[in-house]
């Protein structure tokens, strides 16, 4: 899959080391949409999301799983056919497992962005959302990038046409005839110890004073105009709001005023990036 | 101004002939990516109805107009247009005779300047009257121009105006539409049309099937286009264009696949327009799952099949549930159905692995458990928690309880239906399937071992949740439901959040309409003003409460309130009423002052009924004489003692018989008799008004005589306002 994304021209980067709900929201996909540089990259991003911890008792759902996120920037007009290309390109033909693009529009309202595309099915399951930028960080985004994120457990389980993710055999036995390492080796007990953290043990207090704390140290950096910095806080608050969040430790009104304050930062993120890329004179726009 | 007077030219029995030798057909396609289903009727009828406007303003008649669409595409197809347009005569408005010629005949700089605009000599000019005043006229003819080089102009303008639900940009093009436009054919005749959008220039190509080769097809037009050889041409290259054919083909491929396996499928309406618009070559096939899953409620099931993946669910002949599906794949060869009906099971399954978690979850907690939790949710903005709501609901439904005076039993059952209508909402069966509300609290309630009478009501009380939804079967579920959509109206009324024009997002209209259904299907007589003033009673607490004490949020007065809902209900009966074909002018009357549906659909039944009769005639033109003096009162009651004529003295006592039996008569509902009992009075009325002359000098005399009146005014209103009647 890399290969194939690196020879369409896209810049191969590896996972960013901070807790995140989506690809979206790694810096290589947050910043670089905005403004009007070209920009095409492919990533691997571990995501973490608490409410759908499952203490690894479901066999779909998990707290963390991967991700393996596609920039184009501008979108081409032949992407879907490129995208179909990426699936041929590890051994999927997608006309023989029914492709479908079905409607999905993605917002996320604590980054301020949204967009429209689809959830592409095959044989009915999910393996990748399908999106056309159309705002991020409450900017109109110009030109308009295509996101493309794969659900890289999906996808094996789509391979290997397992119906537990746990028994995805992520390493072969070796010598031949042993095991090898599942999904399950792996992840299993990191689903059971975080779902009980999330859910159950987590300091509510504490974390809610966290979010308090990264969001007064984002705002300082945005004051000091060190973007990437304020922008790991705004991070860093996102997850805090999301642990607050599945633990259901908020009420409706605060869970939208919290929202609102992710933005705000986001916004201003979002802005600031803009205003120092002029200030370089958008240097990708000339490679 | 100048004024222009267009007309077309009559057509003459040769050019008719000439003209139908040379009729021309044109089609549009437009190649898209994946539209929405959900939006495909929508544009597809937009597409056609600002089509036929832009030819019908372009002076380009047609004899047909078709629509068609898939998920990729959108086509329009305009029959039998004329080679050209229509030529245009005008007559346009110069100046003044006089300013064109002076006193003589000598053309003025005026006269030449305006013929020169209109680009004619001066001698072509006419001279026509306008009233009283002679003008200079000009007669210019303006040739049609050919049809194809106007739809070159009007389908570019057509493709930018579209109705578009949802619109995007893509690529660093400026564009914006429902998808990214891949390619246009178009032509007319066997012209193809030259335009583009953006950088896609049309022409006469279009593409075959996605998965099944994406190849480019060319269609010949060289004799003309035709939609038969473009439905024919795409076909061979699997794609089938006709909706409607589409639908037909999907409806009978469902219905063989469940017959081979012994089952009746469940053909929901909207799954079928859903699936239609996710295919253009349906391929049928079926999975099953394990029987294990049956133990989840049928609705839980049907739901998760049909909401996330698109698939038909199958009864037996018992109209059981069986473990089996129906699913329609998108251009599957037959080498691979197997192999995707496999991945569908798999993903059946994991959906219905998540369905039991929710359900073995929710199941740990009892719904009364959910209740107290309901202060978490909000109900509409400002207007407090769902909990607050559920209080409300509670008292309102007692309220309305014993108003229509039920039995012990039902109340206590309300009660019980009340306050666990809303406690399904916070489990997670309905947060992942928000349509199955009120289904959840009606299954989760049985297996708590509730009463099946507690069951249905906490169902029903959200019925009907749409135009051609059931009504609630039992008058426990009717009440709360009610209690529940006027609580919901009278809050939104009160925060000015009014429906208006297309513009209803909480869908009072819906609930309003629901009301009224209820009432009329079982009958009952309620107060609505009454009703409305209990529901505003119960909000005043929020009113008076911290989120409006800052002033920022404003509420209406109860006055205000009430004749506002009102209203709003008395346009739900008329609506209702209609379609029963009540008259209009008689609607108005009887809903004139509204306050109870039922008697309200009585009355225009009982008038419907006798319109034709001389007597009801008389009723109208009576009430409509005394109504017009009746204005002039400046009292409602009669002293006796001041009549001064034995006239006044019989035309009131046989008010007071005729109001006996009016009364009667309407105490019993049967408004037939009452209004043939208040035909009695006509003759008595007309006698006064030839004796009696109501507006006399002295002020003593006329004050009772209208006072008199007023009274007779009273009595008719009890009916209608037959003023409005139009004989």
């Amino acid at each position: 899959m890399q290969s194939f994304w690196a020879k369409q021209g896209c810049v191969i980067q590896q996972p960013y080391d901070m807790e995140k709900g989506a690809g979206t929201m790694s810096p290589p996909t947050f910043f670089r949409v905005l403004g009007p540089e070209p920009w095409n990259v492919a990533y691997v991003d571990p995501v973490r999301r608490p409410t759908d911890g499952r203490y690894g008792e479901n066999p779909n759902r998990l707290f963390h799983y991967y991700q393996f996120q596609v920039i184009m920037k501008p979108s081409p007009l032949d992407i879907q056919d490129i995208y179909l290309d990426s699936l041929r390109a590890i051994k999927i033909e997608p006309s023989k497992f029914d492709v479908r693009f079905v409607e999905d529009n993605w917002e996320s309202p604590t980054l301020g962005a949204w967009g429209v595309g689809w959830e592409v099915w095959l044989a009915g399951m999910e393996v990748t959302q399908f999106t056309y930028f159309q705002q991020c960080g409450g900017v109109e985004v110009n030109p308009v990038s295509v996101e493309l994120t794969y659900g890289l457990e999906r996808i094996a389980m789509f391979i290997q046409k397992v119906d537990n993710v746990y028994d995805v055999q992520w390493a072969k036995g070796l010598p031949a005839g042993r095991q090898g390492i599942k999904y399950g080796d792996i992840h299993k007990m990191s689903e059971i110890e975080h779902s009980k953290y999330n859910f159950e043990i987590g300091d509510t207090g504490i974390i809610s004073g966290l979010f308090d704390l990264y969001e007064k140290e984002s705002l300082n950096m945005i004051k000091s105009k060190l973007v990437l910095p304020a922008y790991d806080y705004v991070l860093k608050c996102s997850h805090a709001f999301n642990l607050l969040d599945s633990r259901g430790a908020i009420s409706v009104t605060e869970r939208m005023a919290y929202i609102l304050r992710v933005r705000k930062l986001a916004r201003q993120c979002a802005r600031l990036y803009i205003e120092q890329r002029e200030g370089l004179g958008f240097p990708l726009l000339k490679k | 101004m100048r004024q222009v007077i267009y007309r077309t030219k009559g057509r003459t029995g040769i050019s008719i002939t000439k003209e139908i030798a040379a009729k021309k057909n044109a089609l549009l396609e437009i190649g898209l990516e994946e539209v929405p289903a959900r939006f495909m009727s929508a544009i597809l009828a937009d597409l056609k109805e600002k089509a036929v406007k832009e030819l019908q303003s372009a002076r380009l008649p047609f004899r047909s107009i078709q629509t068609f669409g898939t998920y990729r595409r959108l086509v329009l197809y305009i029959e039998g247009l004329p080679a050209k347009q229509e030529d245009l005569s005008k007559e346009v408005k110069g100046p003044s005779r006089e300013q064109a010629f002076g006193g003589n005949s000598t053309p003025t700089r005026a006269a030449e300047g305006f013929a020169a605009s209109q680009g004619i000599k001066v001698a072509d000019l006419k001279i026509k009257k306008v009233g009283e005043k002679e003008f200079v006229f000009a007669f210019v003819t303006e040739k049609g121009k050919d049809a194809a080089v106007l739809l070159e102009q009007i389908i570019p303008k057509l493709i930018k105006s579209l109705y578009l639900p949802i619109s995007m940009r893509w690529g660093s093009s400026d564009l914006k539409f429902i998808r990214p436009i891949h390619w246009i054919f178009a032509a007319c005749g066997n012209n193809v049309l030259n335009f583009s959008i953006g950088d896609i220039k049309a022409s006469n190509r279009t593409f075959g099937h996605r998965s099944l080769g994406n190849k480019p097809v060319v269609i010949n037009i060289s004799k003309g286009v035709e939609i038969k050889t473009f439905v024919s041409a795409l076909l061979k290259a699997k794609v089938m264009l006709d909706q409607d054919e589409r639908m037909q083909k999907i409806t009978s491929m469902v219905s063989n696949v469940a017959k081979k396996l012994g089952a009746v499928p469940l053909l929901d309406r909207d799954l079928l327009e859903e699936v239609n618009y996710l295919c253009e070559w349906p391929v049928a096939l079926s999975g099953k799952f394990g029987k294990e899953f049956l133990k989840l409620p049928k609705d839980v099931l049907v739901t998760s099949m049909k909401k996330n993946q698109k698939y038909f669910a199958a009864l037996d002949n018992a109209e059981r549930l069986l473990p089996l599906f129906i699913n329609i794949a998108d251009g599957t060869k037959s080498e691979s159905l197997k192999e995707v009906s496999e991945g569908n099971e798999r993903v059946l399954v994991a959906r219905l692995n998540d369905a039991k978690f929710f359900f073995e979850e929710d199941r740990k907690n009892l719904l009364a458990d959910n209740v107290p939790k309901l202060t978490k949710v909000a109900f509409y903005e400002n207007l407090g928690s769902m909990y607050e709501k559920v209080e409300r609901i509670s008292a309102l439904s007692a309220w309305i309880a014993k108003e229509l005076k039920l039995p012990e039993a039902k109340k206590e059952n309300i009660k019980e239906i009340s306050s666990l209508c809303k406690s399904d909402l916070l489990t997670h069966m309905v947060y992942e399937f928000p349509s199955l509300q009120g289904v959840m609290g009606r299954e989760y309630s049985l297996l708590e071992g509730r009463p099946k009478e507690i069951a249905a009501g906490i169902f029903e009380h959200y019925l009907p949740r749409h135009a051609e939804d059931e009504l609630p079967s039992s008058m426990e579920g009717a009440v709360v439901g009610i209690a529940d959509k006027i609580d919901s109206i009278v809050g939104c009324f009160s925060i000015g959040l009014i429906p208006s024009g297309s513009e209803d997002p909480y869908g009072l209209r819906r609930q309003a309409h629901g009301i009224v259904s209820v009432l009329l299907r079982r009958k009952i007589n309620l107060a609505l003003d009454e009703l409305v003033e209990r529901s505003y009673k119960y909000f005043e607490p929020l009113f008076l409460g911290e989120v409006f004490a800052s002033g920022k949020i404003k509420y209406d007065d109860v006055q205000k309130v009430i004749p506002g809902v009102l209203s709003f209900l008395a346009a739900r009966v008329k609506g209702i009423m209609l379609e029963g074909k009540v008259r209009y002018d008689v609607a108005d009357a009887v809903l004139a002052d509204f306050e109870d549906v039922l008697d309200s659909c009585e009355k225009a039944k009982a008038i419907s009924k006798c319109l034709k009769e001389d007597w009801l005639k008389g009723i109208v033109f009576t009430a409509d004489r005394i109504t017009r003096l009746a204005v002039n009162a400046t009292r409602g009651n009669v002293i006796e003692t001041d009549f001064v004529s034995d006239d006044e003295r019989s035309l009131n006592s046989m008010y007071l018989e005729v109001n006996g039996k009016v009364g009667e008569a309407l105490e019993k509902g049967d408004y037939e008799t009452a209004l043939k009992s208040l035909a009695g009075m006509t003759k008595p009325v007309d006698d006064f008004f030839v004796k009696v002359m109501v507006m006399d000098k002295n002020e003593k005399l006329r004050a009772n005589r209208l006072a008199l009146l007023k009274t007779l005014e009273r009595m008719y209103m009890e009916i209608a306002d037959f003023s409005k009647i139009v004989m």
